[in-house]
């Protein structure tokens, strides 16, 4: 018999739900899979697996909301605020420091069009900062890293959406929509890696 | 229908089975999501009562919750029952036509 998908399931941990209904949850999925496995096969079994996991997350989140206290909220807050921080230190550090490679001439950035290669350059310091900070918030939060993560996400891209909106030129279209996506989906990205890797959340 | 489930399936009457019960008598398929989150509001509400069983290596090592219905779940069921039985009253006649 194969295992459950592990990091699927650790998933499913990070949403920071009520201990018991989590734990019944995974349990019937992994009770159910064990069952597919021998009727339909590991891929078909994997693939009921992932699809339940997915249909099961909105009802986990809402078991949250409805579990959380104030002083939860206020922890999730604060750990938003706190990784803000430390990505906004993070990203004003990544770009000093590919400026300063650029001018002194170990990052060579394209002569030819520097304002496309400048963008690339900054997309990407953005998306890996991105990461960290949905790493961080998970860290800090550390009963529900998902929901920190993800939580994180909303708040840069809806910054984003705004510094969008009131920029000089109004890019709609791809671009208006894709960096606050791409920067939600590296936050959730962070916080997933972060939830896959926390010790107690591995199950025996 | 999770009620009538967990009566249903007696002795068997856990996450599972209730959701497999459901699902194939509604000919949906519910998450299991769903699932649970009905049967924590129904816990809540004190028309269940549900007990853990020891860890089971099928489920990973955990332990399965089993539920049953209480007093105050037979008498929701019953109440149901008869208040759909008064909805239904005089709808239809003998040859299930509509009157």
């Amino acid at each position: 018999m194969t295992s459950v998908p592990r990091w699927t399931e650790s998933i499913l941990h990070g949403l920071g739900t009520d201990a018991g209904i989590r734990e019944d949850l995974l349990g019937d999925l992994a009770e159910e899979f064990a069952s597919r496995e021998t009727t339909d096969g590991t891929v078909a079994a994997r693939r009921w697996y992932y699809r339940e996991s997915l249909r099961a997350i909105p009802h986990l989140v809402r078991d949250w909301r409805r579990h959380a206290s104030p002083r939860d909220v206020r922890a999730l807050a604060g750990a938003v605020i706190a990784s803000l921080m430390f990505v906004l230190t993070v990203s004003v550090v990544l770009r000093l420091t590919v400026h300063g490679l650029v001018m002194l001439g170990v990052l060579p950035v394209s002569q030819l069009a520097p304002a496309a290669a400048w963008s690339i350059v900054g997309l990407l310091l953005a998306f890996n900062t991105a990461v960290i900070g949905g790493y961080a918030a998970a860290r800090m939060y550390s009963q529900a890293p998902v929901v920190a993560a993800a939580a994180l996400g909303a708040t840069w891209s809806g910054f984003t959406i705004v510094a969008l909106l009131i920029a000089p030129e109004l890019p709609w279209g791809t671009r208006a929509f894709a960096i606050p996506m791409a920067l939600m989906v590296a936050t959730v990205g962070g916080g997933i890696a972060r939830a896959c890797r926390a010790p107690r959340l591995r199950t025996p | 229908m999770v009620l009538l489930a967990v009566v249903r399936l007696g002795d068997e009457a856990h996450g599972l089975m209730i959701r497999r019960d459901v699902s194939a008598r509604a000919e949906h398929d519910y998450s299991v999501g769903a699932v649970y989150t009905t049967l924590q509001r129904l816990e809540t509400k004190g028309f269940l009562r549900s007990r853990t069983t020891g860890p089971l290596p099928v489920r990973g090592g955990r332990s399965r919750r089993q539920f049953k219905v209480t007093a105050a779940g037979q008498r929701a069921l019953r109440d149901a029952q008869r208040v759909t039985a008064s909805v239904w009253m005089g709808l239809f006649d003998s040859a299930g036509e509509a009157t």
